[in-house]
């Protein structure tokens, strides 16, 4: 039979081993995702993961029933990725958004025969992933959980501890940014209204 | 034409239609907009390929494995009561178990230097024993860096609370800083510098948990957790325990 989150956290918050391991089982793949959109890659989302869940076992006692545990969960990797980002960052050469501006662009989608269409995805993806790092913490994490995650803006602004109106406004400073990132790359993506 | 349909669509008009977000009243005055209108109609198109071509950019999907690996990676961090590990802990404390590997530290090491000089047949032996003898000395160093990161991580975040002690347990504290000691002479003597170093970094952080006052106040927190921070020891004790449990596999 399928165990309630909530029966699960009641349990856990009494000590049961078990009922904390199948909450791990449970939610470790989506909080990969979200700590993977956040950090960038693969192993810091682990480690991000990790953080969560051990600080999520030493704050059982504070989840409020009432609100969704996911959500709360997911408030906690939040913090954990921009605490992970700020050390890793440290130790990283800093990104220097002038020399991304002045990056070359090869190519204009369907514009191109089919290698050159794959190198150009490629820019893309990568002209993607640069763009999400440049954009604050709170942009990103409120774009990436309401682009990829499908959560709502109510539900994302629970997370971030935004208002509904802060919550949208990070989402669309965030969509601006990328508009503006991806507009080389096809006639009229991102181009914006006068 | 209604005045309405005059106003052009804003982006935020469109991305929260694209979401589904806005009210049913602004779902429908977007919709009839769209239908009337080339200019927001092509702005929409725009705006969805732009958030297309976010959506194809790929993520690495963890291992089928992900869920029972964290499981066993953050198990050992939880301070719940395990009955085997306490029966363990009875009957060999952590200290004689350091102890014992840094007396086969120090065997090993002397006896590569009396049979050092010998052909072919004692060195493989030996080779074997030092193999050996740091497949030990790894398996002790992770456990404990990640006895030491659990200690770490509730000194991080921890909650100032008068008259709880630091790191919540001083006596814990001093047992890691003797351990500790014994795994650093057992890894420099092995030329395992880095371990050596890092081991060093976390007995300084470990001696002032243990040594602090029984009542450290916030500020004696703060400071913890800034020495804790600056030397990114946190971070640093989760890579050298992930080198040490990939090399034990």
């Amino acid at each position: 039979m399928h165990e309630s989150d909530d029966a699960a956290v009641a349990r856990a918050r009494n000590g049961d081993r078990e009922a904390f391991r199948l909450l791990v089982e449970r939610h470790s793949r989506y909080l990969f995702r979200v700590a993977y959109r956040l950090t960038g890659n693969a192993e810091d989302a682990e480690d991000v993961v990790q953080d969560t869940w051990l600080k999520a076992h030493a704050q059982l006692g504070r989840f409020e029933s009432r609100a969704n545990f996911r959500t709360w969960l997911t408030r906690i990797a939040i913090n954990c990725s921009i605490d992970h980002l700020r050390v890793s960052r440290r130790r990283e050469p800093t990104f220097d958004p002038a020399t991304f501006e002045q990056e070359p662009i090869h190519g204009w989608i369907g514009a191109d025969a089919e290698p050159d269409r794959l190198v150009l995805a490629g820019e893309i993806g990568t002209r993607v992933d640069q763009t999400l790092l440049r954009m604050t913490t709170l942009e990103r994490s409120a774009f990436m959980l309401r682009h990829l995650e499908g959560m709502s803006i109510s539900e994302i602004g629970d997370a971030l501890g935004l208002n509904a109106s802060a919550t949208k406004h990070s989402i669309f400073r965030a969509v601006r940014k990328m508009r503006a990132a991806l507009a080389p790359f096809k006639e009229g993506v991102g181009c914006c209204r006068k | 034409m209604l005045p309405e349909m005059t106003r052009h669509l804003t982006d935020e008009d469109l991305l929260l239609d694209f979401y589904g977000e806005g009210s049913a009243p602004d779902r429908q005055r977007v919709q009839a907009h769209l239908a009337e209108c080339d200019e927001c109609r092509a702005l929409d198109r725009d705006l969805r390929a732009v958030l297309s071509a976010v959506e194809t950019t790929p993520i690495t999907e963890p291992p089928s494995s992900f869920e029972r690996d964290m499981w066993a990676r953050i198990e050992p961090l939880l301070p719940i009561d395990r009955p085997w590990r306490t029966r363990w802990n009875a009957m060999m404390p952590r200290l004689a178990v350091a102890a014992s590997v840094a007396i086969l530290m120090v065997t090993a090491f002397a006896a590569g230097r009396v049979w050092d000089r010998p052909a072919a047949t004692p060195a493989i032996a030996l080779n074997g024993d030092r193999a050996m003898t740091e497949r030990l000395l790894h398996a002790e160093v992770e456990d404990h860096l990640e006895r030491s990161q659990r200690m770490l991580v509730e000194l991080v975040n921890a909650d100032y609370e008068p008259g709880a002690p630091m790191g919540g347990d001083r006596a814990r504290a001093a047992d890691l800083v003797a351990a500790g000691r014994l795994y650093r002479r057992s890894a420099e003597q092995m030329g395992e510098s880095e371990i050596g170093g890092l081991l060093e970094d976390l007995e300084r952080v470990l001696v002032e948990v243990a040594n602090g006052p029984a009542d450290g106040g916030p500020q004696d927190l703060a400071r913890l957790r800034q020495q804790i921070d600056d030397q990114d020891l946190v971070f640093r004790v989760r890579v050298v325990a992930r080198e040490m449990r990939e090399r034990g596999r």
